[in-house]
């Protein structure tokens, strides 16, 4: 816990955020060779499963050009990525975070040092970023072997995952650090928000098909807004003022969102 | 528990024991798995919402993947006659939703209660509630804590001893007392008085394994005390 005192003031490191991202970096050396497995595996199995094995039965069934005359596999490769990059996200914000509060505790030992609340928030946002790189570049290479990556500008997809799943990522960290109970919020999150928001955001299929009365779940949902920016990099077809809408939605997402989350830990941490 | 470790590293021969009789508590297992279900109904029950949801999960995937992408498949042949999309998808969405289910279950949700929540420990403390063969279980476990508390402090079962000896089992027979002392905070050292006022015999006692060779480690066991002294009494009633 952190007692505000005149003498934080001259002994508070000016890179208290890089402390925590290199702490949360070394705790990530436990398990990264997991975490590459996953992030090289997971791609290889979607890819087979959805693109290859069912497009082939789109590509061959009754509305093949309803993808705008790609096949599916090209398809859904940009949303995969950033399908991946939201799972990520939320995966390392939620319960990962939050055991730091309430199980390890470790957050209540940083801040007994002059590291504040504040650059604890940052640091975390700095270290999902990093990991959201790594995934997201890793992906890419590995639509890049599939040949489902586009075009030069395809790597922009990479970034865009990233925006993502950071966009997403604060928030549930300011959720993380607002919650008091074991977590069981996390499991409603998971299921009545994650779960619905990668299944009607345009990830699978064009949102067109989804009746008109939940069409507003994907005009609302970053997911749809990452998913439309990586297409229009990877396949290209997405006009200037689309993109420049569904980037400042998820970037001012990101800002209130980092916002928001820094005032909750400010909140738990500061007694 | 932290306290075994020193325990567990000491000595080949008593280690090995140790590890033997750990891996096969003879005698100690109570038999009472369905107390532990029992356990976890209660607590699902408070938090119904996490079943409830599960049953929301599938529905999301049928709806959008049967009614989304299924219109842009069609038909798929089954080896039956072709069927539609979502009528093909829906036995697997249902057997995956309960593999999810049983998976998460039996991975995160163990190891949370192993790691963090320390359940399983607490478990092992008590004596795994009651069954139909009550009226035998308390005989043996009275018996066993009543042998316990008299040797703690003569005259004077109070409430400390019970604070630290939180559970006890019955034995084979119900002579020997095996009993499972929670370290807690207080460590080590307040456990050593407890051993040494209860009087528990050295290591090599059978009966004192559970107790002994999980907790110290055989060079660290306490020296045997009068009770006359007792001032192991004064220790637990202060640390209660």
């Amino acid at each position: 816990m952190a007692i505000r005192t005149d003498a934080d003031r001259y002994a508070r490191p000016p890179g208290g955020r890089f402390v925590v991202w290199e702490y949360l970096m070394r705790c990530w050396r436990g398990y990264f060779v997991s975490s590459l497995a996953q992030a090289v595996g997971t791609p290889l199995l979607y890819l087979l499963a959805l693109g290859v094995g069912l497009g082939a039965l789109i590509d061959s069934g009754p509305q093949a050009q309803s993808f705008g005359g790609v096949s599916y596999l090209d398809y859904i490769a940009p949303a995969l990525l950033v399908a991946a990059a939201l799972q990520t996200g939320v995966g390392e914000s939620s319960y990962p975070a939050y055991s730091r509060f309430k199980w390890t505790r470790v957050f209540w030992g940083v801040t007994a040092t002059p590291v504040t609340p504040l650059q604890v928030c940052d640091g975390e946002t700095l270290f999902i970023g990093t990991r959201l790189l790594a995934g997201s570049a890793l992906y890419y290479l590995v639509l890049l072997a599939f040949g489902a990556a586009g075009g030069p500008a395809g790597v922009l997809m990479v970034p865009v995952g990233v925006l993502t799943g950071l966009a997403c990522a604060v928030w549930v960290l300011a959720l993380g650090a607002r919650m008091r109970s074991e977590g069981g919020a996390f499991n409603i999150l998971f299921r009545f928000v994650l779960v619905p928001m990668t299944l009607f955001s345009g990830s699978f299929f064009p949102i067109t098909e989804m009746p008109l009365a939940i069409r507003w779940l994907a005009w609302i949902s970053p997911l749809w807004s990452g998913n439309e920016l990586a297409r229009g990099a990877a396949l290209g077809g997405l006009g200037l003022w689309p993109a420049v809408g569904h980037l400042a939605y998820l970037l001012a997402l990101l800002a209130i969102g980092a916002v928001v989350a820094r005032r909750c830990y400010r909140a738990r941490l500061i007694v | 528990m932290k306290a075994s470790a020193p325990g567990g590293a000491a000595g080949g021969g008593a280690g090995a024991s140790t590890l033997i009789l750990r891996v096969l508590p003879l005698q100690l297992y109570a038999g009472r798995s369905w107390v532990v279900l029992e356990r976890n109904l209660r607590v699902y029950r408070r938090s119904w919402m996490i079943i409830v949801s599960g049953f929301f999960e599938p529905v999301f995937f049928l709806f959008a993947l049967g009614q989304g992408l299924g219109a842009l498949v069609g038909t798929v042949d089954a080896g039956a006659g072709p069927v539609s999309y979502a009528a093909y998808i829906a036995p697997g969405l249902l057997a995956t939703s309960a593999m999810n289910g049983a998976i998460y279950d039996s991975t995160v949700n163990v190891y949370f209660k192993m790691r963090y929540a320390k359940l399983y420990d607490a478990m092992l403390a008590t004596a795994l509630g009651s069954d139909g063969c009550r009226a035998r279980r308390d005989r043996l476990v009275a018996a066993a804590r009543r042998n316990l508390r008299r040797r703690v402090c003569a005259g004077d079962a109070g409430d400390g001893a019970a604070g630290v000896l939180v559970g006890a089992a019955g034995g084979a027979g119900g002579a020997a007392d095996r009993a499972r002392v929670r370290c807690g905070r207080d460590g080590v050292d307040v456990l050593r008085e407890v051993l040494a006022a209860a009087g528990v015999d050295q290591h090599g006692d059978p009966a004192d394994v559970p107790v002994l060779h999980h907790l110290l480690s055989a060079g660290r066991l306490p020296p045997r005390r009068s009770r006359r002294s007792c001032g192991a009494c004064r220790c637990i009633r202060g640390s209660s």
